[in-house]
């Protein structure tokens, strides 16, 4: 009988189903690794484990006894605790405190026993190895050191299970070294430590059964002797390209766009050179925190550049501010839409005529309602966007797909010559996502440059001329795309760690 | 623009224009001749014309998701700043130009700490409030600034076409802010900015310099309301305009401007100010004491607010199904 | 590595002390100078009475601001106390019911304030304004807008109760910092409001109660301005809905002096706002002194909250490009 189990266990959210009916057996003492691409599930599984979320149907069964947790507090009831990938901690207090924080020691009416709050801390430190001091202030210490108290906060409250998501991604390589020593010793004491990660070789490395999640599902778990990366590989992605996609360039010309040489933006992305023509769509494939969206800020002018300079059409250009890169035709379609994008509780139609205001406008001041409208009634005709009367509804009201389409009408408003669009099929659904993949290749046939950031590698493929290959804040590869597999480009971003193998 | 909606039950504007109607009709059974007699009528209306100004600037704020405590100080200080001119022997057309500017540049001091200075919306007008509201007192010691000249008064105490000036001004310069609202680029962008700063600094609008020019049109209003206020009354005292802010926030607010900001109409605001009238005159008709004023301003901004979460839980409730 | 960064914020603390302590110093010297009666036993007795109330309410302000909200109630509160305190007295009520009637009111009127911030999502200085409108339109009502006197004998004789020589305020006010000082350095529940002021979420995933939390943060802030009223009424002999006027600005200027932030919960301290409390003190003391009319106070109290919240940002933005 497995320690832990998770039984059938099903999510959706409102109508997108996040997780389909997994079942995992996890083992007292052993590191399991959770892989898989972004949005596979990951993150939600195990916020069903920890009580965060509650699964729809299924369960969770420790030592065969099925248990029920509403909250993280019932969670370190059951003895399961999470380090969360967003740090939790408090900055303006001790590193001791974090620590510790709603279970202090404490002697009466409340005081704080700090002798024994510091050295509690201190102790909890030394079991994993830690060296920090307890009295630092925590937001003053390195990321690599909050995420240590972290983890001590976790154990501090005698969990048996550990589960760590994605918790290097902020790490450097010492860190990292030091992370896997400490998880190693906890595996010795008998903890089961979930471990969280689409690195693959720092899941190779000290995983002893690793499961790959794919669109909600498991597609299997592999022992430590059959943990290839290869296999990996093709567990995460061997999906069936469907022929949804569009047809590949008609006529791609040599003029380009859109070029950086050697951009760098300290602890984001170093040392980027690329060139985007126009007429082509250049996809960037890379997982998150490898740097894509951080690069089209920087580009964009929304985040500015350490080193490096980028051209336009040869000419070379540094946009201060998002204003003057769309003045310029550089546009950047968002991609977390509500946060960043789109004005949720606006209309339709504000919405589509936020970008280019000043086209809409008598004079470039007043604005000409009748303009705004035939725009926008444009854009709904052209983009399908339902319903087809939606002119002065809240975007708010709208489905995911039809608030994507009002977001590629704002910024196709704004009659952009180069289109950077970042994850643009995030959260809509099969039929809407088609249908951007064809309008971005209308795009680029009738001459614009665009620029696709995706972390769906099927995408990716499926519609770009070219891929860029990033990873960790680097460009792995420039690849042609004819005849690339899904395999060939997880290869490019793996490159040097499978080299390593 | 106002075109195509209606003034049905299901919009705000209407739902205040029935409520307004409905209290005036009851008070009329109730009361009688004293709630309709003239001098009860101008009664109701006799601050209207402050608190009109004031509330359509305060939308603008609030709208861009800030608040301006310093309305009512900014009010007092160009007042005094005005009627001293006057008392000078400045030309009337001088003063005011000098009294308005100032309200503005005030304002336009507030949005700068908020934009630039990234100080907290209340933080900064709260300052600036007290700093205003002392310079008034510095000024006049207290003492009611009188002695001004007819052509100035005149200016308040005028009327047009039967009404007096200072009510046709303030409802002209409302009309003008709601056409200007929709269609006025940079004051159109003050919605974006304050529907999603983020969202609108990457469509490439200019979010500080709308913020600042908000608040600039917040203190111009003050400017004006002073103007208009001292002209009438015939002199400017530091005391005028206290808590004139409530007033102004929950009118904006009863109209239909959302505190998050991204919203508000300033049909709606007008509404709200006439309402807010109407209560405490309601109020003080059942022998309630006028210095519940400020306090039914607080009670009916928090009503108004409470209304909003009710009826957007029903409606959310009623999606979900 | 971890030794020099701790070192290095503790200065950061110390030195916003220090630039406090040296300011206050170089008031009190240059005003020494001018005026020999300022360092004279009465004029220092002037000093903490015309300043004492603000500072009660300081020290329930500081827990307020630390947790991320901020509290305009208090100068609706403290006169509310005051008058219904009198009215309990006047009516025969004993003196202790009467103070715990008054401090029980006053929890009510923070748990009411809580409440409608959580359930009207809205920003705690709209609420605490509109509730303090309202506190003070009571007030008016009540005394329909005149002093209450003729309190009973015995409650008079405290205004000159002496103990160790001090009134009755600056013993209480002794006893409440003293308290707070201690216990918002030591005591569990203090320290969380500390934590749910910087991080909310990372509170709330620790199991601490933050709704409760909230709550008890304007309760305390309430009752100790319902202190501040009975200790007014206490020295006064009377009560009047004009106590503690434009008393929220001060108290609040006092906090953000004292280095707790105004713009992000989670940083100050009591210590900071005991220095703050000194320091303004001391300038509105200066200000009787020099002969400058009590109307610059106003002025200088605006520009005064102005500036500390420019400087603690400024200071923020220098650190953050540092690093």
């Amino acid at each position: 009988m497995s320690y832990l189990k998770i039984d059938h266990i099903t999510k959706s959210f409102g109508n997108n189903k996040v997780l389909t009916d997994i079942s995992i057996d996890f083992e007292k003492g052993e590191i399991h690794s959770l892989i898989g691409e972004n949005g596979a599930g990951k993150s939600t599984l195990m916020k069903i484990i920890g009580g965060i979320y509650q699964a729809d149907s299924g369960q969770i069964l420790m030592e065969g006894k099925p248990v029920r947790m509403h909250d993280p507090i019932e969670a370190y009831g059951c003895g399961i605790g999470i380090v969360h990938q967003e740090l939790s901690i408090a900055g303006n207090m001790t590193a001791a405190q974090n620590v510790f924080v709603n279970h202090e020691p404490v002697k009466w009416l409340g005081f704080i026993d700090w002798k024994k709050l510091y050295a509690d801390a201190a102790a909890e430190f030394d079991k994993i190895g830690a060296n920090i001091d307890p009295r630092a202030i925590a937001g003053t210490l390195s990321v690599g050191m909050q995420q240590m108290i972290e983890i001590s906060k976790v154990l501090s409250k005698d969990v048996n299970v550990l589960i760590l998501d994605e918790p290097t991604s902020a790490l450097s390589d010492n860190e990292i070294e030091n992370l896997f020593r400490i998880l190693l010793e906890l595996k010795k004491m008998g903890k089961l430590i979930i471990f969280i990660s689409h690195k693959l070789n720092e899941i190779t490395r000290i995983s002893d059964k690793v499961s790959v999640l794919r669109d909600g599902t498991c597609t299997g778990t592999l022992d430590r002797e059959h943990m290839e990366v290869q296999t990996i590989i093709r567990m995460m992605v061997g999906r069936n390209i469907d022929s949804l996609y569009p047809p590949k360039a008609k006529c791609r010309s040599n003029k380009k766009a859109l070029s950086a040489e050697h951009i760098s933006r300290t602890g984001k992305f170093s040392d980027l050179s690329f060139d985007i023509c126009y007429g082509e769509i250049v996809g960037m494939f890379g997982l998150v925190g490898a740097g894509r969206t951080e690069c089209a800020f920087s580009v964009f002018g929304a985040d500015k550049i350490d080193e490096g300079q980028i051209y336009l059409e040869g000419k070379p250009v540094s946009f201060k501010n998002p204003a003057q890169a769309i003045k310029e035709g550089v546009c950047y379609l968002s991609e977390d839409r509500k946060a960043i994008g789109l004005f949720v509780d606006m209309t339709v139609k504000e919405n589509t005529v936020a970008a280019c205001l000043k086209s809409v406008c008598r004079h470039g001041q007043f604005l000409d309602e009748n303009k705004a409208k035939e725009k926008t009634e444009g854009y709904i005709r052209e983009l399908d966007i339902h319903p087809d009367h939606c002119l002065d509804y809240k975007v708010r009201n709208l489905s995911g797909g039809n608030q994507q389409k009002v977001l590629f009408a704002k910024w196709l408003a704004a009659d952009p010559r180069i289109l950077i669009v970042d994850e643009p099929t995030r959260g809509v659904d099969v039929g809407a996502k088609a249908m951007i993949h064809h309008i971005l290749r209308k795009l680029a046939d009738a001459g614009m440059a665009v620029w696709m950031i995706s972390s769906e590698l099927p995408e990716i493929l499926g519609v770009s001329d070219k891929v860029i290959v990033m990873h960790e804040g680097r460009c792995k590869g420039i690849l042609e795309n004819e005849d690339l597999t899904e395999e060939d480009v997880m290869k490019t971003a793996f490159r040097e760690e499978a080299e390593h193998e | 623009m106002k075109r195509g909606r209606k003034l049905t039950i299901g919009n705000r504007e209407g739902t205040l224009l029935i409520t307004i109607l409905v209290i005036f009709v009851l008070m009329c059974l109730i009361k009688g001749r004293l709630f309709y007699a003239r001098s009860n009528i101008e009664a109701i209306f006799s601050n209207l014309a402050y608190d009109l100004l004031l509330a359509c600037g305060m939308t603008f704020v609030i709208i861009l998701g800030g608040v301006d405590l310093s309305v009512g100080a900014v009010l007092a200080l160009t007042g005094i700043i005005c009627t001293l001119l006057i008392q000078q022997g400045v030309a009337t057309i001088v003063a005011v130009l000098a009294g308005v500017l100032f309200g503005a540049a005030i304002g336009m001091l507030n949005g700068i700490l908020v934009a630039k200075a990234n100080v907290a919306p209340f933080v900064a007008t709260l300052g600036t409030q007290s700093i205003c509201r002392g310079i008034c007192y510095v000024l006049t010691s207290g003492y009611f600034v009188a002695g001004l000249s007819e052509e100035y008064t005149a200016i308040g105490r005028g009327t047009f076409l039967g009404i007096p000036n200072r009510i046709f001004i303030s409802i002209l310069i409302m009309l003008i802010l709601a056409v200007l609202s929709r269609s006025f680029r940079p004051l159109k962008n003050m919605f974006y900015v304050g529907g999603n700063t983020k969202a609108a600094f990457i469509s490439g609008i200019p979010s500080g310099l709308t913020t600042v020019l908000g608040y600039g049109i917040s203190g111009l209003m003050a400017g004006i309301a002073a103007v208009l206020m001292t002209s009438s009354l015939g002199m400017g005292h530091a005391s005028y305009g206290i808590s004139f802010e409530m007033k102004a926030i929950s009118a904006a607010v009863i109209g239909g401007a959302n505190m998050h900001g991204g919203s508000g109409s300033f049909l709606g605001t007008a509404l709200g100010v006439i309402l807010v009238a109407l209560v405490n005159n309601v109020f003080i008709m059942f022998n309630g004491s006028p210095n519940w004023s400020s306090a039914i301003s607080g009670v009916m901004l928090l009503l108004a607010v409470g209304f909003d979460v009710v009826r957007n839980r029903v409606k959310s409730d009623r999606g979900h199904r | 590595m971890n030794k020099r960064e701790r070192i290095f914020s503790v200065k950061q603390i110390n030195f916003h002390y220090l630039v406090l302590l040296l300011l206050i110093l170089i008031v009190t010297v240059v005003m020494a100078v001018r005026s020999p009666y300022f360092l004279t036993g009465s004029n220092l007795q002037v000093l903490i009475d015309t300043f004492i109330m603000e500072a009660i309410m300081a020290l329930g302000m500081t827990m307020v601001i630390i947790s991320g909200g901020i509290d305009l109630t208090i100068a609706g509160i403290l006169p509310f106390s005051s008058i219904v305190l009198a009215l309990l007295l006047m009516n025969k009520v004993p003196f202790a019911a009467a103070v715990l009637l008054v401090l029980l009111a006053a929890a009510v009127i923070g748990t009411i304030t809580n409440t409608l911030r959580r359930s009207l999502h809205l920003h705690p200085m709209v609420v605490t304004m509109a509730i303090a409108a309202v506190l003070k339109g009571v007030d008016l009502t009540i005394t329909g807008g005149s002093a209450i006197s003729g309190l009973p004998d015995s409650f008079v004789r405290l205004g000159s109760v002496r103990i160790l020589g001090m009134p009755v305020s600056w013993i209480v006010y002794i006893i409440l910092a003293i308290i707070f000082l201690y216990f918002s350095k030591n005591n569990r529940w203090f320290l969380q409001v500390f934590f749910v002021g910087g991080n909310e979420d990372a509170a709330r995933l620790s199991g601490i109660k933050v709704e409760a939390l909230y709550r008890n943060v304007y309760i305390i802030s309430a009752s100790l301005a319902a202190v501040a009223g009975i200790l007014t009424a206490i020295t006064y002999s009377s009560a009047s809905y004009s106590y503690g006027t434009n008393a929220d600005l001060r108290v609040i200027t006092t906090v953000a002096i004292g280095g707790t932030s105004l713009t992000h919960g989670g940083s100050g301290s009591v210590a900071g706002t005991l220095l703050g409390t000194l320091f303004m003190a001391i300038i509105y003391n200066a200000f009787v002194m020099s002969g400058i009319s009590t109307y610059y106070q106003d002025v200088v109290t605006g520009a005064f909250l102005i500036l500390a919240v420019l400087l603690s940002e400024g200071i923020k933005v220098l650190k953050e490009r540092k690093s």
